[in-house]
């Protein structure tokens, strides 16, 4: 039903503590894990970074396998980064040597590294994600990019194709599996061929999509109106987001983290 | 007393040659419920639209509860008329159901604090309270289109503007939708005006008007023009079934009523004939 499926994993209903905690919080404290992890550069930091992911995890309350699942369409890219830093790094002892191909003591480290990494930073996208809603997302991003209002960005109007664009999704969704069925029930087959016969396909599909979407778009703009909804007019706002208690210890807790890391990487 | 009053106007979209609305003058009574029939292109859509101020007026003047329609007076125009679209899909415009009827709350400026007591209420008017977290696409048709609804009364408007409202509803959902439009119209006093193809429509109105070709063809109560079959035929809009049933008992050579009769007026009726035939 809903369109947030694409990657990272979907939101899972449950009631922890991670869930509850306000959406702009969560939003920056995953920026600030993705900047963290770059500070990570010894066996420490990063065990230390894996700790406080495997903590974050089982507060959350959500299964592992959903985690998981986060990170397997991006293996290959993992796989194949993580050959190639192997492969081309050079320094500290060296095993194996092969025109300009080494594997090298700091290579291997390097490269484990650089795994951790990748883990870290998509299973921490998947924390927000999979307990965050996106109407939470848009109101968080909303919310934060106010200040932006000084430099003339048309923050409010941002907000509001935002929250349509989420509504529409799964609408749309929709009208693509009308079409489609519609074209094979006239004999279009869409699982064969290959990559470039199907994109082909793919013409006659999004073509009365493109005609319904501005169809939609118009009458959209219309019924908008007649509710009053003028671009540049001023509007007072139905959701909330109310910052607790529980919000600032979260504050808290990842200024201690950060300490800690930087305690050891010094150290 | 006219709530609404619509003066000499004619209408041509842009990039036309021939207008859609042609001199047209009407007025709508306050607390009674008009439905405009009549045919695709016959400009019943595009009178409730500059009603409304959704399409700027060429030539004439359309005064709205004492407010003249035109560009500085939109905002309060909006506030007075509530407007139904024909797509349920396409006028949702919150994420869920209680954001869905916050929508228009919020281009009005109304204060948070009262927000939550308005949106309960119309969405209780339209017995959809227990619906107010649930996303549109897990709502049926008519329940879209009550939410729509729900999201006008919240603006407490004086004039409610159907346009082919229930046109794409399941039988069941029409009924639904038109009892709840009829009780709101006693409960509330709204003004109705409601454009329509359907004839079972046409029987909730109060008065009736028919358009063909850009003109006003007919307006008066809807007994009188529901009743009449060579005005119904002239402009070829299909009899509602009473009147169907009642052509053919008269071509059967019974001596009926000539005015327009109800579902109920017409089985009392048929009963009362067999009695007395018995």
């Amino acid at each position: 039903m809903m369109g947030n499926k694409v990657i990272f994993g979907r939101y899972v209903p449950t009631t922890s503590l991670i869930h509850h905690l306000d959406p702009r919080f969560k939003f920056i404290a995953c920026f600030w894990y993705v900047i963290l992890v770059f500070f990570a550069n010894n066996l420490w930091t990063n065990l230390w970074l894996g700790l406080v992911l495997l903590f974050i995890i089982r507060l959350s309350h959500v299964a592992l396998k959903m985690y998981w699942a986060g990170i397997k369409p991006l293996m290959w890219i993992i796989m194949i980064t993580a050959a190639v830093q192997l492969f081309f790094s050079t320094g500290g002892h060296i095993y194996w040597q092969w025109h300009f191909m080494s594997i090298t003591s700091v290579g291997v480290v390097q490269s484990l590294y650089l795994i951790l990494r990748f883990a870290y930073i998509i299973t921490i996208s998947t924390v927000l994600t999979v307990t965050t809603t996106t109407l939470q997302l848009a109101d968080a991003i909303e919310s934060l990019m106010k200040p932006l209002k000084h430099l003339k960005v048309p923050v409010n109007q941002i907000a509001m194709m935002l929250s349509i664009a989420l509504r529409f999704i799964p609408t749309i969704m929709d009208e693509v599996t009308t079409i489609m069925n519609a074209q094979r029930a006239r004999g279009m087959d869409f699982s064969t061929g290959n990559f470039y016969q199907r994109a082909r396909k793919l013409v006659p599909v999004m073509i009365p999509l493109f005609v319904s979407s501005f169809k939609r778009a118009e009458e959209l703009a219309i019924a908008m109106e007649a509710r009053g909804y003028s671009p540049d007019g001023q509007r007072t706002k139905y959701r909330l987001l109310v910052w607790h208690h529980q919000d600032t210890v979260a504050v808290i807790i990842l200024l201690l983290i950060t300490v800690i890391l930087v305690t050891l990487r010094i150290f | 007393m006219a709530i609404v009053d619509v003066h000499d106007v004619s209408y041509t979209y842009p990039g036309n040659h021939e207008a859609t609305l042609k001199n047209v003058s009407i007025a709508f009574n306050q607390n009674e419920w008009t439905t405009i029939i009549g045919h695709n292109g016959s400009g019943k859509s595009t009178l409730a639209r500059l009603i409304d101020g959704l399409l700027p007026l060429d030539k004439g003047s359309i005064v709205v509860d004492g407010v003249s329609v035109n560009e500085d007076h939109l905002s309060d125009i909006h506030q007075k008329i509530g407007f139904v679209f024909q797509n349920p899909e396409n006028q949702f415009v919150g994420t869920t159901v209680e954001d869905d009827v916050a929508f228009g709350l919020e281009n009005h400026q109304v204060p948070r604090n009262e927000m939550q007591f308005r949106i309960n209420q119309a969405l209780d008017d339209v017995a959809m309270q227990s619906y107010a977290h649930k996303e549109p696409g897990m709502l049926s048709g008519g329940q879209k289109q009550r939410v729509a609804i729900a999201g006008i009364l919240s603006l407490r408007p004086k004039i409610l503007i159907f346009d082919e409202a229930t046109s794409m509803l399941d039988p069941v959902a029409r009924q639904t939708v038109l009892q709840l439009l009829q009780r709101l119209k006693v409960e509330k006093g709204f003004t109705i005006i409601a454009i329509s193809h359907d004839p079972i429509e046409a029987t909730y109105a109060d008065n009736i008007v028919i358009m063909d070709q850009g003109h006003v063809v007919a307006h008066g109560r809807s007994t009188d023009i529901l009743g009449n079959y060579n005005l119904l035929n002239k402009y070829q809009l299909i009899l509602p079934f009473t009147e169907q049933l009642k052509r053919a008992l008269l071509a059967r050579g019974m001596q009926l009523p000539a005015e327009y009769m109800t579902e109920e007026q017409i089985i009392k009726w048929v009963s009362q004939q067999l009695i007395f035939k018995n």
